[in-house]
């Protein structure tokens, strides 16, 4: 079901180390198949030329700036392109907001057609961040609607759908910790359910879906400040939740061991932060 | 797994490098740590620190870790697709004008050239019979409008005891046929039956009270009936406004046509004549005896039959297509 990338082309943007999943995998093969937006893509690997070594904008933010464009004088095509790029890490902020594959499928396909329906209201900024904002207000709104707070365990609800699991956090990821990662994550889903709406929110959006805080800001309109006491508090949370279980306490100690010996290039900090900071 | 102790935020940034020694890292500066948020030179000290603290390395390793895990969470794929149909390139675009125009056409009493521009450009199957049907039906109406109202007329001009029956009596079918393209709406192009309907109503207006009296005819069994019902209003409607005479010459001389027609069908102006006076004898007028009823009337109530089918018809698809 899900198509591996078949050829890079040259405005494919990277894939994140945050994001494991190859979104752009089967857009990019479905691309292919439209003639219509050959030009959409020359024209946002003309731009990427045209930028490259100006700001350091992530490839992919490019690529989206050309498609909305395109998208808002009229192109669907070129709008289908992003909902292609988007749908997948939408559908999961959905998902572990809603609790619901339904429900996060219907606000899903609502975000977009809202999304198509007011394009011309983006202005500019992350595409990223502008279509997370229409989903997750959709979600909100559901979950208001349906009155029911979110208390199911995605677990129960993952049954019904393939998980599809990184290769790992930050590169080389022993066996051991992979399958202890894939323990772990019932309880992590658990922890992330119990966290309060704004902190569940920002850690999902910066850890889970790998957006920065600028994009975080934006999708929930917050101060940049806010997002990073919010985020430090919320992984506090989670950690805290993850002691207070016996079982997860176990696991995770043994996670740590396995972070430990793999290698401080691995896990931390150290060796990785003495690079130059680019923010 | 105990918290280490913690300094207290945004005091994280020690201006002496003795507190920063003895003193822990505060939360927020690991999670900047760990998310390289830290600017170089408060890096270094961070990184000092670390060196010489085994609690805040463990705090750095479990928060670290916790990042990872959370960064390790799977991502579902979706099972379908939301990419957006083409339904939504014209919608996407004109939805404000769209919405107004399908509000309005849901309105009982919407206007017709409303009701048209909804239309969707595409056709859907079956109404490309519409226009056929539009025109079927109106030169069914016109005939058989042209064969009552002549031949009422005809014999009106002959017995003055019928006077009166004949412009009620063709009132009631004229009501019938102006009714009918007000029940459908009407195609804003099609600017005959327009045209059609508007000279109706200047005809039908000298007998509008009669009118009134008569129920609209809508199954072709009802005609005859509903002639000789508009009879009785029209005795005493057509008697307070207008004169017979002239509702006579006005109906013979708005409809030159209709005496031509009425020559075409080579019957039996008589029994024509006898037959209206069959129907109605029973209120007003003394009668011709019993006739048999006249070829001509058979022509009339074919086409009324036909008139009325077309009419559902019509009425019909405009239903379906107005569902889409």
């Amino acid at each position: 079901m899900f198509r591996r990338r078949r050829a890079a082309p040259a405005v494919d943007p990277p894939a994140s180390a945050l994001t494991p999943v190859d979104a752009d995998a089967s857009s990019l093969t479905r691309l292919e198949a439209s003639t219509d937006l050959a030009h959409v893509v020359d024209s946002s690997a003309e731009l990427a030329e045209f930028d490259s070594g100006e700001l350091p904008t992530p490839a992919a933010t490019r690529d989206d700036e050309a498609l909305i464009r395109a998208a808002q004088s009229g192109d669907l095509d070129a709008f289908n392109l992003l909902v292609m790029r988007h749908e997948r890490p939408v559908f999961n902020v959905a998902l572990r907001l809603l609790r619901d594959v339904g429900l996060a499928e219907d606000a899903t396909q609502d975000a977009f057609i809202r999304a198509w329906q007011n394009i011309g209201s983006f202005q500019s900024g992350s595409v990223r961040s502008w279509l997370y904002k229409i989903a997750t207000n959709r979600s909100y709104d559901m979950l208001r609607a349906s009155s029911r707070r979110p208390a199911g365990s995605l677990e129960a609800e993952m049954v019904e759908i393939e998980p599809i699991w990184s290769a790992g956090g930050a590169g080389e990821e022993s066996p051991d910790a992979h399958a202890l990662r894939r323990e772990l994550s019932i309880y992590l889903e658990r922890a992330l359910t119990s966290l309060p709406d704004d902190q569940r929110m920002v850690v999902m959006l910066v850890d889970v879906q790998g957006l920065d805080y600028h994009e975080v800001a934006e999708t929930m309109g917050i101060a940049l400040g806010t997002v990073k006491s919010r985020l430090s508090r919320a992984r506090a949370k989670v950690r805290q939740t993850l002691a207070d279980d016996v079982a997860a306490r176990e696991l995770f100690e043994r996670y740590l061991r396995s972070n430990d010996e793999t290698g401080d290039r691995d896990a931390p900090p150290t060796t990785q932060a003495t690079e130059p900071d680019d923010a | 797994m105990r918290r280490p102790r913690r300094k207290q935020r945004n005091q994280m940034m020690p201006e002496h490098q003795p507190e920063m020694a003895t003193d822990h890292l505060d939360i927020d500066a690991v999670n900047a740590f760990i998310d390289r948020d830290l600017p170089p030179d408060i890096l270094a000290l961070f990184e000092l620190h670390l060196s010489n603290c085994p609690a805040c390395h463990r705090e750095v390793l479990e928060v670290h870790s916790t990042v990872l895990l959370l960064r390790g969470l799977p991502q579902y794929a979706p099972r379908r697709q939301f990419t957006l149909g083409q339904e939504h390139a014209r919608a996407g675009r004109r939805r404000p004008q769209a919405a107004a125009a399908s509000a309005v056409s849901s309105l009982p009493l919407s206007p017709l050239p409303a009701a048209a521009a909804v239309l969707p450009p595409k056709a859907p199957r079956g109404s490309n019979w519409l226009p056929g049907l539009q025109v079927a039906a109106m030169v069914a109406g016109v005939l058989l409008l042209l064969i009552s109202v002549g031949d009422l007329a005809r014999f009106a001009g002959r017995s003055p005891e019928l006077q009166l029956a004949a412009p009620t009596a063709a009132a009631g079918l004229e009501q019938e046929v102006a009714e009918a393209p007000a029940a459908m709406p009407a195609p804003a192009d099609d600017s005959s039956l327009a045209a059609f309907q508007s000279s109706d109503e200047t005809r039908a207006a000298p007998v509008e009270i009669a009118s009134d009296a008569a129920a609209p005819a809508r199954k072709a069994a009802a005609v005859e009936t509903d002639g000789t019902n508009a009879l009785g209003g029209a005795s005493d409607g057509v008697q307070e406004g207008d004169s017979p005479e002239q509702v006579n010459a006005e109906v013979a001389t708005s409809l030159p046509g209709a005496a031509a027609i009425t020559q075409v069908i080579p019957t039996l102006d008589d029994a024509a004549n006898s037959a209206s006076g069959t129907t109605s004898t029973s209120t007003t007028a003394p009668s011709s005896s019993g006739t048999p009823p006249s070829r001509l009337r058979i022509v009339q109530l074919g086409l009324a039959v036909i008139l009325a089918w077309l009419l559902v018809s019509i009425v019909g698809l405009r239903w379906v297509r107005r569902l889409r």
